[in-house]
């Protein structure tokens, strides 16, 4: 539990009400990386699972600390990234052509960050995927503070929030190679390394980070970790219906996930015709992602609330990239 | 050969290969402590040329804040050292190709008095 002179502000999203528009993604972008350097940086990124995810593969880069030792990681390339593409949008907008349509100029791009976007995974009529938005954890024990030989990088006693000190900064990167997330994003311009800082100019005015606020699904929960009668502590240390995605990368991310629940399984009826399918429930497939998520304790004061959750089939399905 | 220590600054004379006019001295006391120094007359230029760079850093002896940019005179024995960092190597901060032992440098001439 926190001590009364360090706070911990903290983030559930629930995965069930997040309809992948990116309204989150493109509040973040035009309040806080508009700027020249900042074109390839989105703090809030938005990737359908199953999928690559943004930048490409993070999962596999590195970074963070396995049984207390931080694990080699490495910078996620350009590429990786997606760069930023340049649109014809004069052409489209103000071209005077009826036939134009929207696209970008020069080579054929190959990746960009939300690429694999809906394709997610299965065979019709059971395919199917979710959407999971990804911001800078504000991790309780964050790899990217620790990376730093400059200590560029402060974790504020009063919120917890991380952020990069710019003028310490002299962008070495081990941040970005560090962190386990890969929400780190290099400045050429500036040179430096910037990333989420959880609105913090918003909370100081007691107004939640924009992405949450803009949020039409209703998505995102903001909060302090400790405040017993807030929704973060509800969700998560209450009720135990959000975790952290891969809480084993050692640094106790502070963004919590309630895990969505998968529809229902069909089979064919003899015309052809989707049916209740005989056997598993649900459509999640079990995969190399899978670990099992919370099940619930013993000590629960809250049956009736936690029982759907509980029962329902993400609890061994692919979205347990959302991991304990 | 570590980047000074409290109370014993090292002075650098910093150039990189993407801003080649640009020179950059520096002070520190310290492993991460760099800073720019302030008041600095270090200028540099750099030429790429038959697969190589040939760079001059150029300032007056005596330079800036005496406490710490390093006061070179005449007569007077100091020590120096190189480093190298390949970036396309991702060499960076620590990572770097260093001379290890201080180099004596001594300027001829008599000091002024
Ligand atoms: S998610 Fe990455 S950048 Fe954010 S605090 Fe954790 S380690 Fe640092
Ligand atoms: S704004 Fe909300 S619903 Fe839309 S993508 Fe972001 S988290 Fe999902």
């Amino acid at each position: 539990m926190a001590i009364a002179d360090e706070r911990q502000l903290a983030m559930v999203m629930d995965l069930n009400k997040c309809i992948g528009c990116q309204t989150c993604t493109i509040a973040c972008k035009r309040l806080w990386t508009k700027n020249e350097g900042m074109e390839s940086m989105w703090w809030n990124t938005v990737n359908t699972q199953p999928g690559a995810g943004t930048p490409r593969d993070w999962e596999d880069l590195g970074g963070g600390f396995r049984d207390g030792v931080p694990k080699p990681g490495r910078i996620p390339t350009r590429a990786e990234f997606g760069q930023a593409g340049d649109y014809n949008h004069d052409e489209v907008f103000f071209g005077g052509k009826s036939q134009t349509h929207l696209q970008t100029k020069g080579e054929q791009r190959e990746w960009g960050p939300n690429w694999d976007e809906d394709q997610g995974s299965g065979e019709f009529p059971n395919s199917y995927y979710f959407y999971l938005p990804r911001i800078c954890n504000h991790c309780t024990h964050p790899a990217c503070l620790e990376a730093c030989p400059r200590k560029a990088i402060e974790k504020s006693r009063e919120n917890g929030i991380v952020t990069v000190n710019e003028d310490r900064c002299r962008g070495y990167r081990f941040c970005m190679e560090a962190c386990p997330y890969k929400k780190i994003y290099f400045n050429e311009l500036k040179k430096v390394a910037q990333k989420c800082i959880f609105c913090f100019p918003r909370i100081e005015q007691g107004v939640a980070t924009a992405c949450a606020r803009q949020c039409p699904g209703r998505v995102r929960f903001v909060g302090y970790r400790d405040d017993e009668n807030g929704p973060i502590h509800k969700l998560v240390d209450q009720w135990k219906v959000a975790i952290p995605l891969h809480p084993e990368y050692g640094t106790e991310p502070n963004v919590f996930y309630v895990p969505p629940i998968g529809p229902a399984r069909l089979g064919e009826d003899p015309r052809g015709r989707p049916i209740r399918a005989d056997g598993p429930p649900h459509r999640l497939q079990v995969d190399r992602h899978v670990r099992r998520v919370r099940s619930g304790s013993s000590d629960d004061r809250r049956p009736v609330r936690r029982a759907p959750l509980a029962r329902s089939p993400y609890l061994s399905s692919n979205c347990a990239r959302i991991s304990e | 050969m570590v980047m000074g220590q409290p109370g014993a600054a090292v002075n650098a004379w910093y150039w990189r290969a993407d801003e080649p006019t640009a020179a950059r001295e520096i002070s520190a006391e310290g492993l991460g402590t760099s800073e720019p120094l302030p008041g600095s007359t270090l200028r540099a230029n750099g030429r790429w040329r038959s697969g190589r760079w040939s760079v001059v850093l150029a300032r007056s002896l005596q330079g800036g804040d005496a406490a710490r940019a390093a006061q070179l005179q005449p007569g007077l024995d100091t020590g120096f050292g190189v480093a190298i960092w390949d970036g396309s190597n991702q060499e960076r901060g620590g990572i770097k190709a260093f001379s290890g032992e201080w180099q004596p440098l001594s300027l001829e001439g008599t000091g002024r008095s």
